[in-house]
């Protein structure tokens, strides 16, 4: 009965933080844009998480990598939690892009390749 | 309700300003986050999983109609249309941003609200009975002095870095509704025998990771002592307490490491010095906040609506169910203090949308004479409603969906928002809350089950306060997966007790069967009238663990 | 670093004594607490204005009999989070009934100049960048205190 999705292999890492004009969750974008969409988020290795410019990092509060599966689908409940909003409110889950509703969880909208 | 001043709301608009000069310096960056966090923690700003979270001060759960309706626009424009209330008496919004955080306070400044000091290493909101000024069972009104508290404690220049967060509770009654043996600094206003006020101080309670009940450190304090005997506490406390590991830095670990007679020691020698330094509250400070308390204007008893409150309650054993549960004795004769349930079944716990708030206000002013008070338990209390108008108030509660007739039974359950929410938690604690509730959803059975606190904790930061519930749940993350802990025989009041944890954590699928588990085991068990609380202190937990984890017992207990 | 004294700058004129460093003969002088203790005599017969150098962790007491032997009492904040040394600025005026300047250095944002100054603060060491209108602006943006 567990609503958490099982993620799978192959992780890779997106770039978080919380947006510091309103503290919305964010996630970096191919171009080094904040952007609120994981589906649209850039995969990075270990070594370029290290070498972002100051004048990205400063739009941000405690950027970090999160390992997603190949689906997207972050590994890692609380992280799912964070990528797609709170449990407790469907109203404000966002299943975007690749993702859709179920229930009150997000599933990647067509199988993973 | 008290009248605020010109100087209360001067300072309210001046502390709003000078956050907007704050958050204008972070967001221009000439803050670093790290300069700027505990700034912005002072005025009750938290970043939280999904975004900021603002936590407003409501002064002892002391709120208007007009505060009410300020939240419900404030929930309305700013956030995404609800609020949720605490178990400090606060109400904290989820979703505000930073920049619009400034207009918030301003709006609030409007209704003399705020969110001082709501966060951060500095003296908390001071909290108080929920059923202050209109208990039947009150010794004294500890509204007086909680002001008095609260004034002295707002941006004390010297007590605004503490090693850590500090909080005081006040109680005028032996009910203690307002858990002060698990705060900071707990007050119990008493009588001596020469009819004087006073206080019986109590240190260093509270829950968190390391629980435990606060201990008397003054039998007797008289009145006019009072802040010069807690300005010497806080000086000990922010000179010796430990600022080392944030998870050893309350009093409360600064008591047990120092010793009982040792601490006592240590306040009552500063105390020599801020009797004449502070010096003590006089009867004219009384007589000036007395003043400004908006007292009540009680009306003559509607003999005739008493009655036909009485026959609708032999005739609709719904509204009957209410009666009991939700409605407590007033010291009034043809009154009722009435609480209203934020505990539909279902539902999420102490959460109000923008409407419900506008329409509790409304009710407010038609049955309460346009105040209330946010308690302990997520839940709003109406001080004063007139026995004759109960009917009228139930039906009208129940078009808003804040009739639940759940208050003190199992419906209530206390959680906080655990992981959905808390960048702190380790599990939700919401689902859990909510199928709980769905499982007890009929009341009679309620209603049968009588008197039990649930509580539910997302960490053991306990926000939940899950240590004092009759049933407290806290989870626990394993391996990625979401486990809670069942406790029983957690308590407040003068015989507060802290829960004993029964044995391993059920999983997310099994808990709300151990809780159906503990109940049946209590309806088998129990005495003619007796509460879940007497069972369990008179059984033990015995025969519960053999009902929960057969596969230890070969004997039932 | 610049030097405000009730807001307004001025010259530092003070030489911090260094923990290994010999006592100067002359000149304003500021001592620690281990210094004063070691070398007890020699730092009370110095000539020209004293102070003393308190960390946020000491007792006050430990020197209460020389307290008053000192123009200038200097407090720590390790960071401004520490709020330690408002107390002992407090004990020092209230309960020693310290009549000298009490100065405060180390983490200081123009966020506490109000609460440094209501504690009993006369002289603060502050951000370079920091003016006497900066300071005036941070100490009245809150106009009244519910406190004595």
């Amino acid at each position: 009965m567990s609503d958490k999705i099982k993620a799978g292999n192959n992780t890779a890492k997106v770039i978080t933080a919380n947006r510091l004009s309103d503290g919305f969750v964010v996630f970096l974008s191919p171009d080094n844009k904040w952007i609120e969409n994981i589906a649209e988020a850039k995969n990075f290795s270990a070594v370029e998480l290290d070498a972002l410019p100051p004048s990205v990092l400063t739009k941000v509060i405690d950027p970090y990598g999160v390992d997603v599966d190949a689906s997207g689908t972050p590994v890692g409940y609380r992280e799912q939690l964070r990528a797609f909003g709170p449990s407790s409110h469907r109203r404000f889950r966002r299943c975007t892009g690749k993702f859709r509703l179920n229930n009150s969880t997000c599933v990647p909208a067509k199988a993973a390749a | 309700m008290f009248q605020y001043t010109d100087f209360d709301h001067r300072f309210v608009r001046e502390r709003a300003e000078q956050f907007r000069g704050q958050v204008s310096r972070r967001l221009s960056g000439e803050l670093s986050e790290e300069q700027f966090k505990p700034l912005r923690l002072m005025n009750g700003v938290y970043l939280q999983l999904h975004a900021y979270m603002l936590r407003v001060n409501i002064p002892y759960g002391q709120l208007s109609s007009a505060q009410m309706r300020k939240l419900a626009h404030i929930a309305r424009t700013y956030d995404r249309g609800y609020g949720h209330f605490t178990t400090r008496q606060n109400v904290q919004f989820n979703w505000p941003k930073l920049k619009d955080i400034p207009d918030i306070l301003n709006e609030l400044a409007d209704v003399e609200m705020h969110a001082i000091q709501s966060s951060g290493n500095c003296i908390r909101n001071v909290t108080a009975d929920h059923f202050s000024g209109v208990a039947a069972d009150e010794v004294t009104d500890p509204r007086i002095y909680a002001e008095i508290v609260r004034r002295w404690s707002t941006l004390h220049p010297e007590f605004t870095y503490l090693p850590r967060k500090f909080k005081i509770a006040l109680s005028g009654s032996d009910a203690d509704r307002a858990a002060v043996y698990f705060h900071d600094i707990g007050l119990i206003l008493q009588n001596n025998d020469d009819g004087e006020t006073g206080f019986k101080v109590l240190v260093g309670g509270g829950q968190g990771r390391t629980p435990m009940k606060g201990r008397v450190v003054k039998d007797f304090l008289r009145w006019p002592d009072l802040l010069s005997y807690l300005e010497a506490v806080l000086r000990v406390y922010n000179l010796i307490g430990r600022r080392d590991n944030k998870y050893k830095a309350r009093i409360k670990i600064l008591l047990h490491e120092t010793g009982l007679e040792e601490l006592k020691a240590l306040i009552d020698r500063e105390w020599c010095f801020t009797k004449k330094t502070v010096g003590p509250v006089t009867e004219r400070d009384i007589a000036d906040i007395q003043s400004r308390l908006v007292l009540p204007e009680y009306g003559p008893v509607d003999e005739g609506g008493v009655a036909k409150t009485e026959t609708a309650k032999a005739e609709n054993p719904d509204f009957a169910h209410w009666l009991k549960s939700n409605t407590h004795d007033h010291k009034r004769d043809g009154y009722r203090i009435v609480t209203l349930s934020l505990k539909p079944t279902g539902g999420i716990p102490g959460d109000l949308t923008a409407d419900q708030m506008d329409q509790v206000a409304d009710l407010a002013d038609r049955f309460s004479l346009g105040e209330m008070a946010v308690s302990h338990e997520q839940n709003i209390v109406f001080p004063h409603v007139k026995q004759s108008a109960l009917f009228e108030l139930w039906t009208d509660l129940q078009n808003i969906d804040l009739a639940t007739a759940n208050i003190g039974r199992i419906g209530d359950i206390i959680s906080c928002p655990g992981m959905d929410y808390c960048a702190l938690a380790t599990t939700r604690s919401i689902p859990v809350a909510r199928r709980i509730s769905e499982n007890f959803a009929e009341l009679d059975r309620q209603h049968d089950i009588g008197e039990i606190r649930v509580k539910i904790s997302g960490c053991i930061n306990a926000c939940g306060h899950h240590h004092v519930g009759d049933i407290g749940l806290l989870g626990v993350d394993r391996r990625g997966e979401e486990y809670y802990q069942l406790s029983l025989g957690g308590k407040i009041g003068s015989d507060s007790a802290i829960g004993t944890i029964i044995g391993p954590a059920f999983s997310t699928d099994e808990v709300v069967d151990a809780v159906e588990a503990v109940i049946e085991t209590y309806l088998e068990l129990r005495q003619t009238d007796e509460t879940f609380s007497d069972a369990v202190e008179r059984l033990g937990l015995a025969p519960f663990k053999a009902r929960l984890y057969p596969e230890n017992f070969h004997d039932a207990a | 670093m610049t030097l405000l004294e009730n807001g307004k700058i001025i010259d530092d004129e003070w030489a911090f004594v260094s923990p290994s460093g010999p006592l100067p003969t002359g000149g304003h002088v500021v001592v620690d607490v281990e210094r004063l203790q070691r070398e007890h005599s020699d730092v009370l017969a110095l000539n020209g204005p004293l102070a003393l150098f308190i960390e946020n962790d000491q007792d006050l007491s430990v020197v209460a009999d020389d307290i008053h032997r000192f123009d200038m009492i200097v407090l720590n904040f390790p960071v401004y989070t520490d709020g330690r040394a408002y107390s002992q600025a407090r004990q020092l005026r209230w309960n020693y009934d310290f009549k000298g300047k009490i100065r405060a250095r180390g983490d200081i944002l123009c966020d506490q100049f109000s609460l440094l100054a209501r504690s009993g603060f006369d002289v603060l060491e502050v951000q370079p960048q920091v003016t006497p209108e900066i300071y005036d602006q941070a100490v009245t943006e809150i106009s009244g205190a519910y406190q004595v």
